[in-house]
């Protein structure tokens, strides 16, 4: 969905530049138009005062040159002698403004041929006056060149003027048709810049309608996958309820059928009832099988719970105030219910070793390692020894047994790793025991050489991290 | 003979523990919370055996009801709950039995009180 609003996006972009692009062109262009017309509407207009001021010199030569021939006074001539200077820069100025037009260039070439003929009349009858007197002069008048020139002279401006108001309005009109689609031009621009914009503003807006839309689905399944996870801890706590309280009283039951058979027992050899107490003996010898079996299913279920919690990452120790020796101690009492029967095991504890660790959790790892011990160690002694060492303590469970297959040592604290293909249980305790004691901030360690029994280790410190570090494997 | 209350919702698990533990000790049972304080009004105890999930009246309901009326009595937490021992800290007790156990525990922390 977002890549398609990019492209709409990227697109409607690329077409509002565009139209940009053209506008200012198109905009650039019509000034650059209007101002080269602008150009020569002005030059149309100095053309047209350029001619102007050629009749006023002309006619204010001639008046001076009359009132000359008439009084004789020099001071009339004042004009008629200004009007050659005053005229040349105009007549240049011109021929650079006529420069462009063929037409008016030739008639302008008329014009001052007509120009000079006047000047050169003028100057004669100027000389005639001045030289033989007011008849003579007034004898070059009479012969009416003078008036024709000066016609000719009038006839050439007003063409000219007629020819160059033409063209001015032709430019009038185009400045005026330039500058008026050139408005068009940028009004469309506009229209397309905005239609643009719409556009941008749509996509925009339906871009953060999207964008909400997929927040709000992400903070949905965020939502239903806490739920999941909820409801999955729910289950843990279920599961682990439903599926212990069963077992519980299991247990319990099978426990009474045992102390029951082991009373009568007594009270049978006692009486000395030998074939009851033989047949009590086996009933007690099927009991205790059921009795282990039960205990094994429980301690399976609550590995198995560990693991789930530990692979969820809830798994937690709780540490407090604890003890080494009293944890030892009661280590031994669970992994050997009755002193009588299996090894002897040594507990050397150097001194009280307090630290602060998880009590419960601890016992449970020293009751893995010494029900181990009992299991591998082939029925010799075995040996617990903890003393302190630097800021934590040590603790080792020392067997005397064959020892551990060197390929196994490795992979020993894996998960579902197994002492050996026959041995039972699902190869839970010393994963869940390295966890344990992970979770405390210590390492746990075996040594073996086969024929020479099995030595773990446990290194721990003193204070156990407030927060577990929460390693998932 | 010390004098043991079993409080479990669970009634197989309340029969079989006071069959067990009749030998050594007197045990009297409650199913819930409240049963198990009526009882604790009426009668002094060494122990109360006390499990955390019941309805009514729930085992951390009765904890803080007798810290609130001063009954002076000491527990061991009994629970399928994962997490007991966690559970047991925050309620400020320091004895706990995350179920199944066997009984010989059980046994062992009563003879220590």
């Amino acid at each position: 969905m977002p890549d398609l609003i990019e492209r709409r996006l990227i697109l409607a972009f690329a077409i509002a530049l565009l139209v940009l692009i053209g506008g200012a062109w198109a905009s650039i262009r019509s000034s650059h138009l209007l101002a080269s017309n602008e150009a020569r509407v002005s030059q149309s207009l100095e053309l047209l005062n350029a001619l102007e001021t050629v009749l006023s010199d002309i006619t204010d030569a001639e008046t001076g040159q009359r009132g000359y021939l008439i009084t004789g006074r020099p001071e009339y001539l004042e004009p008629f002698n200004r009007a050659p200077g005053l005229l040349r820069p105009t007549l240049d100025r011109l021929t650079v403004l006529t420069a462009g037009d063929p037409a008016q260039s030739r008639r302008l070439v008329q014009l001052k041929a007509d120009v000079a003929v006047k000047i050169g009349e003028l100057t004669r009858t100027v000389a005639t006056r001045r030289d033989r007197g007011f008849s003579a002069a007034q004898e070059m008048v009479l012969t009416e060149r003078g008036h024709t020139t000066m016609d000719e002279i009038r006839r050439s401006i007003a063409e000219m003027e007629a020819s160059e108001s033409a063209l001015l309005g032709r430019r009038a009109a185009e400045s005026a048709a330039t500058a008026s689609s050139t408005t068009f031009r940028l009004m469309v621009a506009s229209l397309l810049v905005g239609a643009a914009l719409i556009n941008f503003f749509t996509i925009g807006v339906r871009g953060l309608a999207q964008r909400r839309r997929y927040v709000a689905d992400i903070s949905r399944q965020r939502a239903a996958a806490e739920a999941a996870s909820r409801a999955k801890d729910d289950f843990l706590a279920i599961a682990s309820h439903e599926l212990r309280t069963p077992l519980m009283s299991m247990g319990l039951q099978i426990q009474i059928v045992r102390r029951s058979i082991e009373d009568q027992l007594k009270d049978a050899r006692q009486t000395s009832a030998a074939v009851t107490a033989d047949g009590l003996d086996r009933l007690l010898t099927l009991t205790q099988v059921v009795d282990r079996d039960s205990r094994r299913l429980g301690d399976l279920v609550n590995g198995l719970l560990d693991v789930t919690r530990i692979a969820s990452g809830q798994f937690r120790v709780e540490p407090g105030t604890a003890e080494l020796g009293e944890i030892v101690t009661a280590a031994v009492a669970t992994a050997r219910p009755d002193p009588r029967r299996g090894p002897a095991i040594s507990i050397h504890i150097a001194g009280p070793l307090v630290g602060g660790w998880d009590r419960v959790r601890l016992e449970q790892v020293v009751v893995n390692l010494v029900s181990n011990a009992i299991r591998y160690g082939g029925g010799q002694p075995i040996r617990i020894d903890g003393r302190g060492e630097d800021d934590g303590v040590v603790l080792t469970v020392t067997d005397s047994g064959p020892g551990i297959d060197p390929d196994l040592l490795p992979r020993l604290f894996r998960r579902f790793e197994r002492g050996t293909a026959s041995s039972r249980g699902l190869g839970l305790g010393l994963y869940i025991s390295r966890r344990i004691v992970e979770a405390h901030g210590g390492a746990i360690s075996a040594k073996s050489r086969p024929g020479e029994g099995a030595t773990f280790t446990i290194h721990l410190p003193r204070q156990a991290p407030a927060i577990p570090p929460d390693q998932v494997i | 003979m010390k004098r043991i209350l079993i409080v479990d919702d669970d009634s197989d698990t309340v029969e079989r523990l006071g069959v067990l533990l009749a030998d050594r000790y007197q045990t009297d049972s409650a199913s819930n919370g409240f049963d198990a304080l009526a009882q604790l009004n009426r009668q002094a105890y060494d122990m109360v055996l006390l499990d955390i999930r019941m309805p009514g009246l729930d085992g951390p309901g009765l904890i803080k009801l007798l810290q609130e009326r001063r009954i002076p009595v000491p527990i061991v937490l009994m629970s399928a709950n994962p997490d007991l021992s966690a559970l047991a800290r925050r309620l400020g007790v320091s004895l706990s039995l995350t179920k199944p156990f066997p009984v010989e525990r059980l046994e062992a922390i009563i003879d220590q009180l």
